[in-house]
Parts: C-alpha cells; sequence; structure tokens
C-alpha cells in the first residue's frame, strides 16, 4: 500500500466538538494562511493571519488560549502547521 | 499628490505615487485570501505604517454578525481581542459603522466601555492609528475598517496624515472588494448553488412562506419541506433563515430583492 505523500502541502481544517471553534490552514507560497473562527453568543470573529516561519507561529500558539481549553484541537493544529512551515521552509513546498 | 509636490523634492512624489499605485494593483490582483493579507503587509509598511488590519463586519439576520479580520500586526493583538469581547464595544469599527472620512484614532471620542478596547490596541502596537472606513451596499463585507497603526505617538502628524488619508482610503476599498470577491468565490466553490436553489433562498428571504411558494411552484408543501431540508444540508445550517443568513453573507443571493 502507498504511504501517503508526505512532501504534498496540505489544505486542513478542524473544528472543536462544541462547534465553537475552529482552524483552517491553507498552504502558500509565502508560508501559511492561517483562520481562527470562534462562534460566540454576541458574534462570530474570524481572523486570518499568514505565518511565514515557526517562530512567528510559537510566538501566535502562546498567545492562544485554546491549548488549554481545546487541547486536542489545538495540538493537531500546532502539528499540521509546524509541519507545513517546515516543508516551506526546506522549499519543498 | 500636489501636496507631495510642494514638499518633497523633484521626483519624490511621483515616485511615492508610482509605489502607491503598484501597491493597490497588487492588492486587486490577489488570487486568495494568503496573497491579500501579505498586500495588506506591503502596503502599510509603504504607507509608513507598522501595524495594520482590515476588520470587516457582517450583519447577520439572526443576530449573530460575523467579524472578519485580515492581520498583518501583533497577531496576539487579535486574541486578547476576542477573550475580552471587544467586537461590543470597539470605537474604531463603531466609527467605520457610520461615518465614511478617515481620522486619526485620537480624533474618535471614546465611552467608558471602550477604553479597554483602545488600551489593548495601544499596547499591541497601535499607540497612533489612522481609521479608514471602506462601506458598500452588500455582499460579505458591507462595513469594513482598515486601521495603519504605528507604535510612535506622532506617526500621524501633519502632511503624513494628508497624504495616508487619501492612499489609505483607496487601499481600504481595494482590500474590502477583492475580499468581497474572494470570500464569494470560496463560497460559490464550495457550496455550488444552483440558479433555483438561489431563487428558493430569494423567496424566503423575501417572507414568502412554504404555502406560497409550493403554490408558485405548484408543488405540495412536503416537496417544499423536502427541498428546503435538503438545501439547509448543503449549506450546514439548521434552518431556512440561517440558510439566507449564509447566503447573503457571501453574496450569494442579494441581500434584497432586485
Amino acid at each position: 500500500m502507498a504511504a501517503p505523500d508526505q512532501d504534498k502541502p496540505e489544505r486542513w481544517s478542524g473544528r472543536s466538538s462544541d462547534g465553537q471553534l475552529s482552524y483552517e490552514l491553507v498552504p502558500c507560497e509565502a508560508g501559511v494562511l492561517l483562520e481562527r473562527t470562534v462562534v460566540r453568543p454576541s458574534g462570530r470573529l474570524i481572523h486570518s493571519l499568514l505565518l511565514r516561519n515557526k517562530a512567528a507561529f510559537i510566538a501566535w500558539c502562546e498567545a492562544d488560549d485554546a491549548r488549554f481549553t481545546h487541547p486536542l484541537l489545538f495540538s493537531e493544529m500546532r502539528r499540521r502547521c509546524s509541519r507545513e512551515l517546515d516543508r516551506a521552509s526546506d522549499g519543498v513546498a | 499628490v500636489q501636496a507631495m509636490a510642494l514638499r518633497d523634492p523633484p521626483g519624490a512624489a511621483q515616485e511615492a505615487f508610482d509605489r502607491a499605485a503598484s501597491t493597490l494593483a497588487g492588492v486587486s490582483m490577489s488570487r486568495n485570501k494568503a496573497e491579500l493579507v501579505d498586500h495588506l503587509r506591503h502596503a502599510a509598511a509603504d504607507l509608513g505604517a507598522e501595524q495594520a488590519y482590515f476588520a470587516c463586519v457582517v450583519q447577520a439576520q439572526d443576530g449573530v454578525d460575523t467579524y472578519r479580520f485580515l492581520l498583518a500586526c501583533d497577531p496576539a493583538w487579535c486574541i486578547e481581542y476576542e477573550k475580552g469581547e471587544c467586537h461590543l464595544h470597539d470605537p474604531w469599527l463603531a466609527y467605520a459603522r457610520s461615518h465614511g472620512r478617515p481620522v486619526r484614532s485620537c480624533e474618535i471620542p471614546l465611552r467608558a466601555q471602550d477604553e479597554e478596547t483602545a488600551a489593548l490596541a495601544k499596547k499591541h502596537g497601535f499607540a497612533s492609528a489612522m481609521i479608514v472606513p471602506a462601506s458598500a451596499c452588500e455582499g460579505p463585507c458591507q462595513s469594513g475598517v482598515l486601521v495603519l497603526g504605528s507604535r510612535s505617538a506622532g506617526f500621524l502628524d501633519g502632511v503624513t496624515f494628508r497624504r495616508l488619508r487619501i492612499l489609505g482610503r483607496s487601499l481600504s476599498m481595494e482590500i474590502q472588494d477583492r475580499l468581497s470577491d474572494l470570500l464569494r468565490e470560496e463560497c460559490r466553490a464550495i457550496y455550488r448553488l444552483s440558479p433555483f436553489e438561489a431563487q428558493l433562498l430569494g423567496w424566503v428571504r423575501d417572507g414568502l412562506t412554504t404555502k406560497v411558494i409550493a403554490k408558485r411552484l405548484g408543488w405540495s408543501l412536503e416537496s417544499i419541506d423536502c427541498r428546503f431540508r435538503r438545501l439547509n444540508q448543503k449549506l450546514g445550517t439548521g434552518s431556512r433563515k440561517a440558510s439566507v443568513r449564509l447566503a447573503v453573507e457571501y453574496g450569494l443571493i442579494c441581500s434584497r430583492s432586485a
């Protein structure tokens, strides 16, 4: 059986079981576009940022409380985004 | 440009104009949101701003508005903004919803409940900022604002502000237009709404009941309900109203009948 193609950039999205938090990762030439959506009774907040390197991503992760409130989703997002940024910095993408 | 020519060395005004025009062209030709965010960052730097973001609000029929932010600034700001529910008392967004003129942040009066939001922005690099509203009649970004900021309190003094007003306004409108287009394209590609489905949602938007729609199409009430259930499923919503809201938000149908 063929192994999954690890070198192919992958778009990914994930949502928390309560539906209140979701992430979308879109690999692109400059790095990874990260979209974070939070649904609250007072509004749906979506922010989009372009991550160009791992240092910026780590700094952003440290600000996001979702690592405590939604640890499974957050760690999956962190793993996938790190992989895409590594791939981009290796020049594979 | 004339104002620049009065104060700058020969050729500098033309150079600044050319750079701004090139930046704006880049925004309008962005192929996706990543490129748009990247162009926003470049444009902000060209205009001398250290921080920038574009925010837009889509008022929803079900009362849950959507607030979108394209960030070319410290992203930790937006996390704290969300945690504090600052969208409920954001003086810059509120200004943009009811005004068209670009202003300095210091010109917007702060109510007591706005002070926390303003302090948060200041903490994350917006000690001085220019607030540039952008509005559209319909589409996913009906009310938008470009914020260009700096850690330096004197960033927008005198001539700089007059220059930035002109270029900032163009940039804000271009970002809003392009973002609306990209969101529509994205939504169309995901949902693939047929003309008939768009028509059905348009009728619900206009307040037509199941009974009236059934009569118009010569269908049974059950067939109409079934069709809407499938449509809601396709759009990932739980009701007709939510489907209409999504379709209006992303410009799949107009917010009002033609």
